[in-house]
């Protein structure tokens, strides 16, 4: 270890230069950045009656400021230059030196080696003060204005990242700055504009080795200072592609497989899907030839909703264990386990009893409910009427009862022809066996009694017991 | 103002003195003559420790030897700076290989030709590019260009593992010193003072973060020819000593020591 001296070099020096002493320091501003809202951050100590010694601390303090000023209150820094001084060897920078009775210090040294051991010693300046013609602005006012001036940037380099930044205080109310910032592994670019305390913009732009990404946030804040915040961007990998809102929602994503949507969606083009579903995996379910929900044939017997190319079909499997509750299929034939037409029905062919078909109910059947031309058949009526009520419109006949029941009041032949009747003989003889002797073309033989049409075309009764 | 033997301060108190130079190239080496060729023992070359300035080149073999300092970072004085020393050396090229960043050593010391003093060291540097040319003596020509320890702070803050952060800036100075094994001036923990903190440094390297360490003191980093780290304050110049001189500046002594007024 030596010690700090000061060493007297006299006119052992070949070039001297001597420039005039600086104001003696009399203020520190340490710059240390900008806090989270863009504002820089100064420390200063200090008044102006003197020179600043302004420095640039990223970890500056007010109490760093206002110790250095302890230090350097008063230090007249005092510029020269002396080239090829014969300066001891054991000199050091920092020390002290006089220089044709000036003193200063040794703050830039080249040394050539040898027999002399010459050297180059200064301590260096540039600054106007040296000058007898001054200008208005300072050197380190300069400095100050560059540091908070509307326009600034910035580049650094060090072995890990290199980061260029610029930004600007477009109005008192609003600063936009961009940054590029590079390392090994990632390039991301950001763009941010503040707008007072009302809103921030920001969109980002990351680049890595296996994804690529950006986001554009906005910060607001609502007249109640409540934020209300947003944001949207996209993730691009090797393997997918994603929308997200609000950081983390993927609201759009597409991979090999095909695209997932959150959310809703508006297409005015074609849409052509060969599976899938409406409402979720739960919903419906569409495919090549149906679009169903938990029904997934037209038989199937499950309760849902089928339609398919093959018909269309509701509930599960009816009483007869072969349609669906409610059942169309491609060739019209409809079943249905039970219905109300409420308008009309028109049917060529309308089949009702036994266990296919059941019974018909014709209770709601009212006076007027069964009009126009209609006709029994032969054969159409099986089993009989159990009671058929006819009308006692124009024809004044009250009822009629046919079949296995009795006939009540006047059975008239209007509307029923001879040879409908002879068609009848199988009914006519049980008529005959329960009711009367015999029935022949000219008499009717009941009892002791025998009804016959004379050829006046009275009927005669006659005893023939 | 590095510490010398009296023997030194009187050499250079007499009239008739000058300077020599050895540069010590490398950690260890082959003993080598003048204009280096290797000397051989039964036709084995001699391995030689270098650390020491006995074994370096002297004049003969250096061509130019230079070296340059400085505290500032500009032209101008400010603080906050950790600028590195250069050098710049052309020599007759030695034989043997020269090793990558190869630890380049220069050593003074004062003779009046019938004494010679001791060695001083005139800092530590390490070569960054080297080329050989031929001169007018079918010489070959070797000029190299290094700089001293402090390019290697320019590395991230090494890691930490043994500290608690924020950390006592002497600390910091020291753990930063030892990432490259040199020592720190025991001036620079005097005047370091006034116990800061700092934060862990991430994405600082290490020089940035002595160039903030300084800048907290007023002052600058430099590597020291003792090849330590010492921190210089702008405004601690030592009060100038005012002894007496003759006309031309030279102090005049009287039986040998400097009359101080």
């Amino acid at each position: 270890m030596g010690q700090t001296i000061g060493v007297n070099i006299a006119k052992r020096a070949y070039d001297v230069e001597i420039s005039q002493q600086f104001d003696g320091y009399s203020a520190v501003r340490i710059y240390v950045g900008t806090d989270d809202e863009g504002n820089a951050v100064v420390y200063e100590a200090g008044d102006t009656t003197g020179r600043t010694l302004e420095i640039k601390n990223d970890f500056g303090t007010q109490q760093m400021a206002e110790d250095i000023l302890a230090d350097i209150q008063g230090y007249q820094y005092q510029p020269l230059v002396a080239n090829s001084a014969l300066l001891d060897p054991a000199a050091e920078m920092g020390d002290g030196v006089t220089v044709n009775g000036v003193y200063s210090g040794v703050f830039v040294r080249a040394t050539t080696f040898g027999r002399l051991m010459a050297s180059d010693i200064s301590a260096p300046t540039d600054q106007e003060i040296a000058h007898e013609y001054s200008v208005d602005t300072a050197a380190t006012d300069r400095a100050f204005s560059r540091f908070v001036a509307s326009t600034r940037s910035a580049i650094s380099l060090t072995s890990s990242e290199i980061r260029a930044e610029v930004a600007r205080a477009t109005t008192a109310e609003e600063e936009l700055s961009a940054r590029i910032t590079i390392n090994a592994d990632s390039i991301t670019s950001e763009v941010t504009r503040a707008t007072e305390a009302e809103s921030s913009l920001s969109s980002r732009i990351t680049q890595n080795a296996d994804n690529i990404s950006a986001t554009v946030t906005e910060v607001g804040k609502k007249l109640d200072q409540t934020r209300n915040n947003s944001s949207f961007g996209w993730n691009l990998t090797s393997t997918s592609f994603s929308l997200n809102a609000n950081n983390s929602q993927n609201i759009f994503y597409a991979d090999r497989n095909g695209i997932k949507i959150r959310g809703n969606a508006e297409v005015t083009g074609k849409i052509t899907a060969t599976s899938g579903f409406i409402g979720g995996s739960s919903g419906f379910t569409i495919n090549a030839t149906a679009i169903y929900n938990g029904k997934s044939s037209l038989t199937a017997n499950s309760a849902g909703v089928y339609i398919g190319t093959n018909g269309i079909a509701l509930g599960a499997l009816s009483a007869d264990n072969i349609h669906s509750k409610f059942q169309v299929d491609s060739a019209g034939n409809l079943y249905a386990q039970s219905g109300t037409f409420a308008g009309s029905v028109y049917a060529k062919n309308i089949k009702s009893g036994g266990s296919t078909y059941g019974y018909f109910d014709g209770s709601g059947i009212t006076d007027g409910s069964i009009n126009g031309g209609y006709k029994l058949e032969t054969g159409s009526v099986t089993g009989g009427v159990d009671y058929w009520n006819q009308p006692t419109g124009s024809l004044g006949y009250s009822a009629v009862a046919y079949g296995n029941t009795d006939f009540t009041g006047t059975l008239d032949q209007v509307g029923i022809n001879a040879s409908d009747i002879s068609t009848l003989s199988s009914e006519i003889a049980t008529i005959q066996a329960g009711y009367f002797n015999s029935i022949s073309t000219s008499s009717i033989l009941f009892g002791d009694y025998s009804l016959y049409v004379a050829s006046d075309g009275v009927v005669h009764g006659s005893y023939v017991g | 103002m590095q510490q010398t033997s009296a023997l030194y301060k009187e050499i250079l108190a007499s009239d008739n003195h000058w300077f020599e130079t050895t540069l010590v190239i490398g950690e260890s080496g082959r003993l080598i003559d003048n204009i280096g060729d290797v000397i051989t023992f039964g036709g084995t070359a001699i391995l030689v420790d270098t650390g020491g300035p006995e074994s370096g080149f002297d004049e003969t073999t250096l061509m130019s030897l230079r070296t340059s300092h400085a505290v500032f970072n500009q032209n101008v004085p400010v603080v906050g700076s950790a600028v590195s020393g250069e050098i710049d050396i052309t020599m007759i090229e030695p034989a043997g290989n020269i090793p990558k960043m190869a630890r380049l050593a220069p050593y003074v010391r004062a003779t009046d030709g019938v004494r010679v003093s001791e060695w001083l060291p005139k800092g530590v540097y390490f070569t960054d590019t080297r080329y050989t040319s031929h001169n007018d003596n079918g010489l070959n020509v070797l000029t190299i260009h290094g700089y001293d320890s402090m390019l290697m702070f320019e590395s991230d803050y090494p890691s930490d593992s043994e500290n608690t952060y924020p950390l006592l800036d002497t600390a910091m100075v020291q753990h930063i010193a030892e990432s490259i094994n040199i020592s720190v001036d025991p001036r620079t923990f005097e005047r370091m003072n006034r116990g800061y903190t700092f934060p862990l440094p991430v994405g600082y390297s290490s020089r940035e973060v002595l160039g903030f360490i300084a800048a907290s003191y007023g002052g600058n980093f430099v590597i020291s020819d003792e090849n330590q780290l010492l921190l210089i304050k702008l405004g601690d110049l030592p009060k100038e000593t005012n002894y007496l001189i003759d006309a031309v500046g030279d102090a005049i002594t009287f039986g040998g020591d400097r009359i101080l007024v």
